[in-house]
């Protein structure tokens, strides 16, 4: 089974645990995604990778259209329910593979991916289609999972991830993620990059990992060599095993030229 | 029924060329090279080169309910 195959046997069993997730529905880079992107009442935004549909949802009071894809195609009822639930207008739904999405050049005015980059078996040919697909002078918003620039540090905390999540592909550091968005054709004007705080329980049932697994993951922590140790930060609190992810979040501006 | 603004956006996602509605079930690439067709399933366009790939050779007449 290619990754792609894995994506979608995976989220098709598990989207629904990701509509409550805290992260993905309540994350602080919703916030700062719209706080950075100042979506206009007039604007056309496209959100890859959309999962149960929180970054659409978010955008959607803010712009004239959402159009949402993604790979998995159970996850966009999930999307759909959300946005009636909210009593919010149904963004336009497509399945789509962000690595050849189905818009012509110049679409959209906004363009988001939030959490799903580190699932794209090529995530340079995704980022390049997002900035295929937005116009001239718009933007994309790349939230996604990064590890620390050290190689060692970064590979540890991928062979972890994996461990959880088979349709896990790779997580970037940032510099990675703001060449991807610079070779796509677009100037990179804001980054940054913020812990966020994983309990290891909910982490590990998301994906519907056994007992003997999250046994693994747990020694996994236990003997992380110092680098990704100091990035994962794995503690106690109040009895509950919680370590740390990095979100970085990105807005590149698509170039006039 | 899928919404006008959403297929005055599609295109095939292979070759980029225009589709279009067929039965309000099918979205069929214009492109005679290309000749992928696309379901469509609870209102959503399913619109992945594999699931274009199955109907290359299908006639439009001979597409069935997705």
């Amino acid at each position: 089974m290619n990754v792609k195959a894995r994506v979608q046997d995976q989220f098709g069993r598990y989207v629904g645990r990701y509509v409550d997730s805290p992260v993905h529905a309540r994350g602080a880079s919703l916030v700062r995604l719209v706080e950075l992107l100042r979506p206009r009442s007039a604007d056309c935004l496209l959100d890859i990778a959309t999962a149960a549909g929180h970054t659409a949802l978010t955008f959607a009071p803010h712009v004239r259209r959402v159009v949402a894809t993604d790979l998995t195609t159970e996850a966009l009822p999930k999307a759909r329910a959300l946005a009636e639930s909210r009593g919010l207008v149904v963004p336009l739904l497509a399945a789509a593979d962000a690595e050849g999405l189905p818009f012509p050049d110049d679409t959209f005015d906004l363009v988001t991916c939030r959490l799903g980059l580190h699932h794209f078996p090529h995530p340079r040919q995704a980022v390049a289609e997002m900035v295929r697909v937005c116009r001239p002078g718009g933007s994309v918003g790349l939230v996604d999972n990064v590890v620390p620039e050290d190689e060692g540090a970064g590979a540890f905390i991928n062979q972890f991830e994996d461990y959880r999540d088979p349709s896990h592909f790779c997580e970037h550091p940032l510099s990675a993620l703001r060449r991807f968005l610079e070779q796509g054709g677009a100037q990179v004007t804001h980054t940054e990059v913020e812990p966020k705080t994983m309990d290891f329980v909910a982490w590990a049932w998301r994906m519907g990992v056994s007992e003997e697994g999250q046994a693994h993951l747990r020694a996994m922590l236990d003997r992380a060599p110092p680098a990704a140790r100091a990035s994962l930060q794995p503690r106690l609190e109040e009895g509950a095993l919680k370590f740390n992810l990095l979100e970085g979040l990105l807005v590149g501006v698509k170039r006039e030229d | 029924m899928i919404s006008q603004d959403l297929l005055d956006i599609l295109v095939c996602p292979a070759c980029k060329t225009e589709v279009k509605l067929v039965r309000d079930t099918w979205l069929v690439c214009q492109n005679d090279e290309c000749r992928r067709k696309y379901p469509i399933r609870e209102d959503i366009p399913i619109m992945l080169v594999e699931e274009g790939d199955k109907y290359v050779d299908v006639a439009v007449e001979d597409l069935g309910t997705p």
